[in-house]
């Protein structure tokens, strides 16, 4: 298993596409006027279309792999927010205890332009093709 | 159903979801996800399964504007193809206020056919617990 590096920008245009999508319409993504008011100062994306993001990676590098028999940890640690350029870096990592023969672990750290750290992920996908 | 009322154990069974192919293509073009095709089957994200649960729970539970996602475990045990009914249970696992705030830990059992297909822990906060 190698380890990849994408790169992927937030736009309004994108969250507003996944609120319709989800139906999702809290007003901290999809409202200005609100999201101004709120202690982020401004929209933010939605946490599982920053997730969805990052398993489009996974599904990129690993295919059927992570669609078949995956496992995600993700710990959603500063907004994401419009126009920020995000950076998925995924590092193989040991398997799990007791799954040796069966998965291959992974941790991804998505990071924005100023290098701050937004997703943490700890996870495994299927060792071997199936 | 107000979030507050939720309690650590209470268990809510959700309408079930059937993923359509035109639903992947829009969840695909909104995450730049590709599009995957295994023995003929077009396989579900799993992220995807797990918003379209969320959402089900949303309909069912109330949380307030302003309302943050903490954190997601997603646990694939079962691929899930289109045109696939999902069963769907929450469970509450944890449900307490602490500084004005209520923090919700819960899990989704989605099934198909019975069979464990995901498993997913959403860790959520709302603002106001008081006036939830």
């Amino acid at each position: 298993m190698e380890g990849f590096v994408s790169t992927f920008t937030m736009t309004q245009e994108r969250i507003d596409g996944y609120a319709e999508w989800s139906r999702d319409f809290n007003p901290l993504h999809v409202n200005p006027v609100f999201a101004a008011q709120s202690p982020f100062g401004g929209t933010i994306a939605h946490g599982m279309l920053v997730l969805g993001i990052v398993g489009g990676a996974l599904a990129a590098n690993y295919g059927e792999r992570w669609l078949k028999g995956g496992r995600l940890r993700a710990r959603f640690r500063e907004p994401v927010r419009p126009g920020d350029v995000l950076t998925i870096r995924c590092e193989p990592k040991g398997p799990a205890r007791g799954a040796a023969d069966r998965e291959q672990g992974f941790a991804i750290i998505v990071t924005n332009q100023r290098n701050v750290t937004v997703v943490d992920c700890q996870g495994a996908i299927f060792a071997v093709r199936v | 159903m107000k979030a507050c009322d939720l309690a650590a154990g209470q268990r809510l069974t959700l309408d079930s979801l059937k993923i359509l192919s035109s639903d992947i293509e829009r969840y695909n073009e909104v995450t730049s996800a590709p599009r995957i095709v295994t023995d003929g089957l077009e396989l579900v994200p799993p992220t995807l399964l797990v918003a379209q649960a969320f959402w089900r729970l949303m309909e069912m539970v109330e949380l307030p504007d302003g309302t943050i996602h903490l954190g997601q475990d997603i646990e694939v045990l079962c691929p899930v193809g289109v045109d696939q009914w999902v069963d769907i249970e929450a469970v509450v696992n944890r449900a307490s206020i602490r500084q004005g705030q209520l923090f919700l830990f819960i899990e989704l059992w989605l099934r198909v056919q019975e069979v464990p297909a995901v498993r997913a822990v959403t860790s959520v906060v709302a603002p106001g617990a008081a006036s939830i």
